[in-house]
């Protein structure tokens, strides 16, 4: 059985709802990490 | 009550007085520092790069609904972020990106930052602010 993982974390939707929001959490992190380098 | 609970983000105080240093450091010392100095020009910065920028980095996730709640920064949040940047600004940066210095003990600084920032964070009531409250 495939775990229950938007429970387990507490975000709401399904696995492909929690997937896009794990990529736009990363795709956040790799720009404000380009802006630190290179602003900072 | 838990909404009480809520983690401040941009409000709270660990971020608003690390970016305050951040900045007298970039605007009045660093300018006025005739010969370089290695604490001025990289390790403060290096060892203020979780308590200013992990505060603004949970808001963006807390936005996309990626964080679940606004419990302040876990200690695995602080341990997954301090890994990223070390191997970021100090692997991918300097070798990849060509910018950026190499430095072990920049490293140091940005764990040493981090370690003293949850510690501070998790002292709880004078660092939370109830998500509502943080989103005006």
């Amino acid at each position: 059985m495939i775990p229950d993982l938007p429970t387990l974390t507490g975000a709401s939707g399904g696995w492909m709802i929690l997937a896009l929001k794990a990529l736009a959490a990363t795709g956040f992190m790799t720009a404000a990490n380009v802006f630190i380098l290179y602003a900072c | 009550m838990p909404a009480e609970r809520g983690f401040g983000y941009w409000r709270d105080p660990v971020f608003l007085v690390s970016l305050a240093v951040y900045v007298v450091n970039r605007t009045l010392i660093k300018p006025h520092l005739h010969h370089y100095s290695a604490f001025f020009h990289g390790h403060l910065n290096d060892a203020l790069t979780v308590p200013v920028a992990l505060p603004i980095y949970l808001l963006a996730y807390r936005w996309i609904g990626f964080r679940p709640d606004d419990e302040p920064p876990r200690w695995w949040e602080v341990a997954l972020h301090v890994a990223v940047w070390m191997v970021f600004f100090k692997w991918f940066g300097p070798a990849i990106l060509h910018h950026g210095i190499a430095d072990p003990i920049d490293d140091g600084c940005i764990a040493g930052g981090g370690i003293v920032a949850w510690l501070l964070w998790q002292r709880g009531a004078p660092t939370r602010v109830p998500w509502s409250e943080a989103v005006r």
